[in-house]
Parts: C-alpha cells; structure tokens; sequence
C-alpha cells in the first residue's frame, strides 16, 4: 500500500440553491480543489463523485464542464456517507498503485426535494409506520437521558456551540449565534429534540484532490497524509439493541485508530457528524473522547470548544454549516485539511497536527445507521 | 393497507413473527431465507400481545401520509424481538419500561385516503 496525502480541497458555499443545477453547485467546488493542488484535468487518473439524490452519472455530467472525461469516473451512493465513500475508493485505488491522483468529491441538492425531513423508503417495515430520521435520533437522546441523566439542556449547548462556531466560517448555511434558550425554545420537531437541534437541508459541493505522497512535490498544494480510511456498514438485528451507544461508529472508529496507529488521546480537532445535537454527543462517546454515559459531562467542562481539549465541529458542523448529505463527508475533509493547513483564521485550532473525520447515516429498520466513514488526517 | 402481518383470528390477534424449523431463531418481519443459517423452513409464528416500552418519542412534523402529532415507539417481547409501532398517549407517555398490549390499528393514510394497518400499543 503506497502513502496517499490530500493536495487540494475545494468546497461551495452551502445554501439553498433551487435555481441552479448539480453542475453548477459542483463545479466551482471542484475547480477549486484543483487550482489549490495546482493539478489540470490531463493530471488526473480517475474520480469518484458522491451523492444520494443526484440524478444518475451525475460524476460524467458534472466533470464534462470542466475538461474532465474519458478516464475511469465512478458514481458513490452510500447514504450520509456517499461523499467521504467517494474520497475512500480514491484513496483506495491510489494506495494501490492502480492511479497517481485522483479527484473525489461530494455534491447534492436537497431542495429538489421539496424540504423536510430526509425522505426514506415507504416498504420499509419502520419508515411505513411514521419513523423519521428525527424519530431515529430523537428514541436515542430519550434513552441516554433515562440511564445516564443527561439533560435537554447539555444537548442544546452543543447546538450552541456549533452554530458559535459557524460565525467565522464564510462558506455556512448559517452564521448567526443562538442562545441556550432559542434552542430549546425552537419549535418541537421529535421530542426532546427541537427545531434548532436538527441539520437544514440546503445544497452544495466539496472536492479533494488525492495523490501517492511521494508524487505530491511535482504539485503546487500544500499536502496533508491520510493516516488512516475506514468504511463500516452497519449490523442488522430484529433483536434488542442498546441504543445508547453508536455501535457502528464504535466498530469504524477502533479500526481507524489501529490503521492510524494512533488513538482518541492523539487526535486534536474533529468534524463529527452532527446531523442531531444527540448524534455529536453520542459520538463523544464511540470515539473514544470520554467514556460511555460521559457525553454531557463534555458538554459540561467545554472540552469539545475551540480552545478545549478536543475540539468538535470547528466548522459548524451539519447543524450549522449545513448538510447537502452527498457533499458532508468531502467537506468535512475540507475543514480538517485547511485546520492542519493552519487556514482557518477565526476559527483555527491552535496547533492542529492530527485531525479526524467522522461520517455515518442511513435509516433502516434493523440498522444503527447503514454506513460510517473516518478518515484520519496528518499535517505533513 | 396492511404493513404488519397480523394473525386471522379477529378475537386476539397476535403479530405474526417467522420461526426457522432448522436452528429455532424467531424473526420479525419475516425473512426470505433464516438469516442465521440460511435454511428456508419458516413457517408463522404468533409474537406474545404484551410487551415492555423501551422508548418512545412524540413527532411534530406535518406529513399528509403521518398527520401529526403522533407518538412512535420500541416495544421489547418476551421473545427477544423489538417490534416498531405508534403509541397510544393520549393521556401522557408512560414510563419507559411500561407494559403495553399490541394491537393492530391505524398509523397513517395512505395515498387513496384508506387507513394504513400497522402496529400500535396500548398502556396497560
């Protein structure tokens, strides 16, 4: 397996973009991407584009307006994780000597579907009687409150937390702070979950450039190692299953620390998969920052603010920042390269030499979540 | 529209689960095949019409298909499976931990404008 780094991101601005087309939402997302590695479209040796309701060979539609053709393009669907899923079979195939550089990125626009919660599929056995991807989050915040005494209160902090963070980050859906109060007094959406404690849906695009680390000087952009990539599917069980604990994001992320070589302790900021305040929280928890039961108690001592021991969602995370599902992972990837890179200004961690990624979802009866995601990042 | 498969028998009916002839594992829904071993004697079993909430949580979103509010939940079986439905709560959520009874009734509209049958718990 060859070393592969990261040379160039690129990513749009979230927002809700009715009028536009994927290509245009994607485009600039990637271009940026290759003026930041410095590599033209003869450079690359194949890409990979991530979404889950694009329109069929969405990759060979978008890639056409760029002078990018012909070589192996391959369309990923893989649930909230389609995008960072993208940027792994890039990583795999560089790691394997099959390709030098490769192109991954992530697009979707979600207000092509008309708004609300996330559509799921009406012959499945739970989504046929009412569940919601909400419900899904909301049943787990309601169980970790009754074993572990956590509080509606320490669940909103992290809404807080996240859309403080977003204020210094030009490319997020939202850039306004909101008191503890305006979260919990947020209109109901699944008790005990709120408004304001849920991702929006919008629109956008993020793109990476991935190359053999021993390559990456004949590139201009400044490279970051991948140290580790990881992709897990979720179990199936009909059976009871304790839902306080995220047992496939538990299952991705000892695997990723092994191939890292590296564990929780080492990493120093993370873009978690927020899409419910509950969801980062319990996170905390399956990626080893604290203990099981122990999420509020981060909440509590501030330890996942920018300045805190291990700071989560610096970008704003997808409550804030936003979620267009098919870009999320890619542009996870974007903050914590640019984190590494020391780009981030405002909102730049001090010191940021470890970085880690984290992205899973799916709702299917049976499922924790069908698909989970980690990349873990290096500065070079 | 029916999207649980309840039993005939209009006395009692009991949500029917599939048991594998070969290894004895119980299922709910049914699968093609036994998904422990593969083996594709299944045949219908009656599931227990009392079980344990696990939890629940009451949706406010607007749906034409789920008109809110509407309370889902897990409800845990003797047998060890967890069965997903709507909770009766009209006058409050029970505990967690609660006994409720199962029985087959409306939890949605489909598109004719016809009662979707699904599962439904009742507090004891």
């Amino acid at each position: 397996m060859r070393d592969v780094s990261i040379i160039g991101v690129g990513m749009s601005a979230f927002a809700k973009r009715k009028e536009d087309s994927v290509a245009d939402i994607a485009q600039p997302a990637i271009l940026e991407a290759m003026r930041d590695a410095g590599v033209l479209p003869r450079d690359l040796n194949a890409a990979f584009c991530g979404s889950v309701f694009s329109p069929g060979s969405s990759g060979q539609r978008i890639l056409k307006g760029l002078g990018i053709h012909g070589l192996p393009i391959l369309n990923v669907e893989n649930a909230c994780s389609s995008g960072s899923s993208a940027l792994r079979e890039a990583y795999i195939g560089i790691a394997a000597g099959l390709y030098d550089v490769a192109l991954a990125f992530g697009v979707d626009k979600l207000t092509a579907l008309g708004g609300g919660a996330l559509p799921l599929l009406d012959e499945d056995v739970e989504a046929g009687q009412g569940v919601i991807m909400p419900a899904i989050y909301a049943m787990r915040a309601r169980r970790h409150m009754e074993e572990f005494g956590t509080t509606r209160e320490q669940l909103a902090a992290i809404a807080v937390k996240n859309h403080k963070n977003s204020v210094h980050n030009p490319k997020a859906q939202y850039r306004e702070t909101y008191t503890l109060e305006q979260i919990l007094n947020s209109r109901p959406v699944a008790e005990p979950l709120t408004l304001l404690q849920c991702c929006p849906t919008g629109d956008g695009a993020a793109a990476a450039i991935l190359c053999a680390s021993d390559l990456a000087h004949k590139f201009k952009g400044d490279p970051v190692r991948i140290r580790a990539s990881v992709l897990r599917s979720g179990t199936f069980t009909d059976k009871f299953r304790d839902m306080t604990v995220s047992e496939l994001t538990v299952d991705t992320a000892a695997r990723a620390y092994e191939m890292a070589g590296l564990g929780p302790k080492d990493v120093n900021v993370l873009e978690v998969h927020d899409a419910f305040t509950i969801g980062e929280l319990m996170y905390y928890e399956a990626l080893g920052l604290c203990a099981h039961g122990e999420g509020g108690r981060v909440v509590d001592e501030g330890l996942a603010e920018i300045g805190g021991r291990f700071p989560v969602n610096p970008s704003g995370g997808l409550l804030s920042k936003g979620h267009p599902v098919g870009a999320t992972g890619v542009a996870q990837i974007y903050e914590i390269v640019n984190q590494l890179r020391g780009r981030c200004e405002q909102r730049q961690v001090d010191d940021a030499r470890i970085g880690l990624t984290h992205c899973t979802g799916g709702g299917s009866a049976g499922f924790d979540h069908v698909a989970c995601t980690i990349h873990i990042l290096e500065k070079a | 529209m029916a999207i649980a498969n309840w039993s005939e028998t209009k006395a009692s009916p009991r949500l029917m689960a599939a048991r594998c002839g070969a290894c004895g594992e119980v299922f709910y829904p049914a699968p093609k095949v036994c998904t422990a071993c593969l083996s594709t004697d299944l045949s219908d079993t009656p599931l227990s019409d009392e079980g344990k909430l696990y939890v629940c949580s009451k949706i406010h979103v607007q749906n034409p298909k789920f008109p809110g509010p509407y309370v889902v939940a897990y409800v845990d079986l003797p047998e060890g499976v967890r069965i997903f439905g709507q909770l009766d709560a009209e006058s409050g959520e029970p505990p967690l931990g609660s006994s409720v009874r199962l029985y087959p009734g409306q939890v949605g509209i489909d598109k004719q404008g016809g009662a979707i049958i699904g599962v439904r718990f009742k507090p004891l």
